[in-house]
């Protein structure tokens, strides 16, 4: 790789590291080390939000779809946005009037039993690791080709990153690497759509009339990614509930003062997301007129190359300065894109761990905030190492199924689960750890028999496999909390008053 | 032991009756329930037509811009319309709903003890 890819590199890093060190003098309590302090604007935790939801895969993947298969790229691509209404309209004020640090939280405010809280712990963990291992695979390949290092120093490095943001830096660290990661990622796409849009001669319809003369008009039609009708139905079913079940996301929401600015920061960034996936599909459509399918396809049979291809072909091609510096600089980004959010899974893992399991759990929160700081820390540094020795284990697995597993677990046992506590007051102990054991098993056996795993052979035919699941996700829940309970799980008077009041207007009588 | 012999029960009870509160659990319900209408129906119904009505989303509707491509433009705009209209009616009316509640009640009988 070039000089200037390495020097843009170089100075991502360094810029990441200052923030850590920044942010680290100002970690002293378990409520900075999580939340920032809960001192974030509407606007910051935005650009934060678009830092961490918008992932590599994200990044890299939507463009080379709509590159490679028309209509169906454009399809993913819609879906973040429009996930963020059941965000907003659900779940995103009521989780901030309700929690402090995690889902387990807002859970544990509402039926203060330990089963219940466990089972909600143990989702996260599992929703984050399926999350996380793909990012640190993707994350050793991209560096790998950056740098031309192998791919265990790759993920070593990542990890090293990891523990040094997020141990010594925590939540401030974390928002405002996601904050520069996500005003790098949308001045490079604005770079790109003037680009493009030059070359153009600012007509975008050229693009549509041009694809379908090159490639036939069924390139400009959906399914040809997304063969089963009913595919399509379920990714969109998948985005509506999966993104406002993912913790990583609702984490964010603890780190503002207030539901209004929780309320404010989502609009922020169903603008901000909203404008850059558009962007991806012009990206796509653009590299597929330019460059060509034989092309993408060479560099990377996903098409996961795509952006940085254009890049360099839009900065003056191959070889020349121009071409250089902005393929430098879209890779980087790229790398910063996977430290954002391999930042941000980290914490909220860890939250799960020490916040929910060691303090709530097994010390009923007894624990001094001394103790609490520590403990975070040391988990946040077990889970950087174990994240490390996976993605080292992953090389060479497909573990696109991972992220595809992690909506799935988030939209058929969190997401439910969350609802239903939320809104509704016969909601208990049974119903959660019902609800969220046949969410996390339904989707981790719909997954392994699904295309994804077992390829042409498929029990199940559907690569997103959510479909199914949406039609027991709510009834598995209600049933078990509707059936005869053992003694002591309807005893949620103490919190009901709250439960019904608290999420509504933020009051907290008992403060 | 049921719910509602448990002690505090009245006083939640008083408290999430109050005339405020239940304005405000009436109208966010409103509200949302309309919005989540016209979001699934909208994102839904694009679904459905991409999975169902292959060769309909390929009739061109505006210059080389056929149908699908201009619903999934639409959908980007319904949402950032629902959105503002959300941030809007609970700025104005929800937010000041919330905060008349909470003094309604603190001002109440109940509101001064406290509650378990």
């Amino acid at each position: 790789m070039s000089g200037a890819t390495l020097g843009i590199f170089a100075a991502i890093m360094l810029l990441t590291l200052g923030i850590t060190a920044w942010a680290a003098r100002r970690t002293r309590t378990a409520t900075d080390f999580y939340t920032a302090g809960q001192t974030l604007s509407a606007a910051q935790n935005g650009f934060a939000l678009a830092g961490d939801w918008c992932s590599a895969a994200a990044f890299l993947g939507f463009s080379g779809l709509t590159a490679l298969y028309g209509m169906d790229g454009a399809l993913y691509a819609l879906g973040p946005l429009m996930a963020f209404c059941t965000v907003l309209f659900l779940v995103a004020e009521p989780i901030r009037n309700l929690g402090r640090y995690t889902l387990g939280d807002v859970i544990n405010f509402r039926i203060r039993r330990k089963p219940a809280l466990l089972a909600t712990a143990v989702c996260t963990i599992v929703v984050n690791l399926a999350y996380l291992v793909p990012q640190m695979a993707g994350g050793g390949v991209l560096l790998r080709l950056l740098l031309g290092l192998d791919y265990r120093t790759s993920v070593a490095i990542m990890g090293i990153a990891m523990i040094l943001y997020v141990t010594f830096g925590g939540q401030l660290a974390t928002s405002w690497i996601q904050i520069v990661k996500a005003v790098l990622m949308l001045s490079a796409a604005a770079v790109m759509l003037g680009l493009i849009a030059m070359r153009l001669g600012f007509d975008l319809g050229r693009l549509f009339s041009a694809n379908e003369i090159t490639y036939g008009s069924d390139y400009l039609l959906p399914g040809n990614y997304l063969k089963n009708p009913f595919d399509q139905l379920s990714l969109a079913l998948g985005y509506a509930c999966g993104l406002a079940g993912l913790p990583h996301v609702m984490t964010r929401f603890y780190t503002v003062p207030d539901a209004p600015t929780a309320r404010k920061s989502v609009v922020w960034v169903m603008f901000l997301t909203g404008s850059f996936f558009m962007a991806t599909t012009i990206f796509g459509l653009a590299a597929s007129h330019f460059l060509g399918h034989a092309a993408i396809s060479a560099a990377d049979r996903g098409g996961n190359l795509t952006v940085p291809l254009l890049a360099q072909f839009v900065g003056g091609g191959p070889g020349t300065i121009g071409g250089d510096v902005m393929l430098g600089f879209v890779s980087a980004v790229a790398v910063a894109t996977i430290l954002a959010v391999v930042a941000g899974l980290t914490l909220s893992t860890a939250g799960a761990i020490s916040h929910d399991i060691y303090v709530n759990l097994i010390h009923s929160g007894q624990v001094t905030p001394q103790a609490q700081l520590r403990v975070a820390r040391i988990a946040s540094a077990s889970i950087a190492v174990l994240a490390v020795l996976l993605g080292i284990v992953a090389q060479g697995v497909n573990v696109a199924v991972l992220v595809i597993l992690a909506i799935c677990i988030a939209a058929s046992a969190n997401f439910p689960t969350l609802v239903l506590a939320l809104f509704w007051r016969g909601f208990n102990t049974g119903g959660v750890v019902g609800g969220m054991g046949v969410g996390l098993v339904a989707s981790v056996g719909l997954a392994v028999i699904g295309p994804a795993v077992m390829g042409k052979d498929a029990l199940w035919p559907l690569v997103n496999p959510r479909l199914s699941p949406c039609r027991w996700d709510f009834w598995a829940p209600i049933s078990v909390a509707k059936s005869p309970q053992p003694s002591g799980h309807n005893r949620i008077i103490s919190t009901k008053f709250n439960s019904v009041r608290r999420p509504a207007t933020g009051a907290d009588p008992a403060r | 032991m049921n719910v509602d012999q448990a002690p505090g029960a009245p006083a939640w009870r008083e408290a999430c009756a109050g005339p405020t509160f239940i304005t405000l659990k009436f109208e966010r319900f409103r509200l949302v329930r309309v919005l989540l209408i016209v979001y699934l129906v909208s994102y839904l119904g694009l679904a459905l037509l991409c999975g169902f009505a292959r060769q309909l989303t390929g009739v061109k509707v505006f210059g080389p811009l056929n149908l699908g491509y201009a619903v999934i433009i639409g959908n980007y705009v319904v949402a950032w319309i629902l959105a503002l209209v959300y941030l809007r009616s609970s700025g104005r009316r929800h937010d000041v709903l919330a905060s008349a509640a909470i003094r309604e009640h603190a001002a109440s009988p109940s509101g001064a003890t406290h509650l378990p």
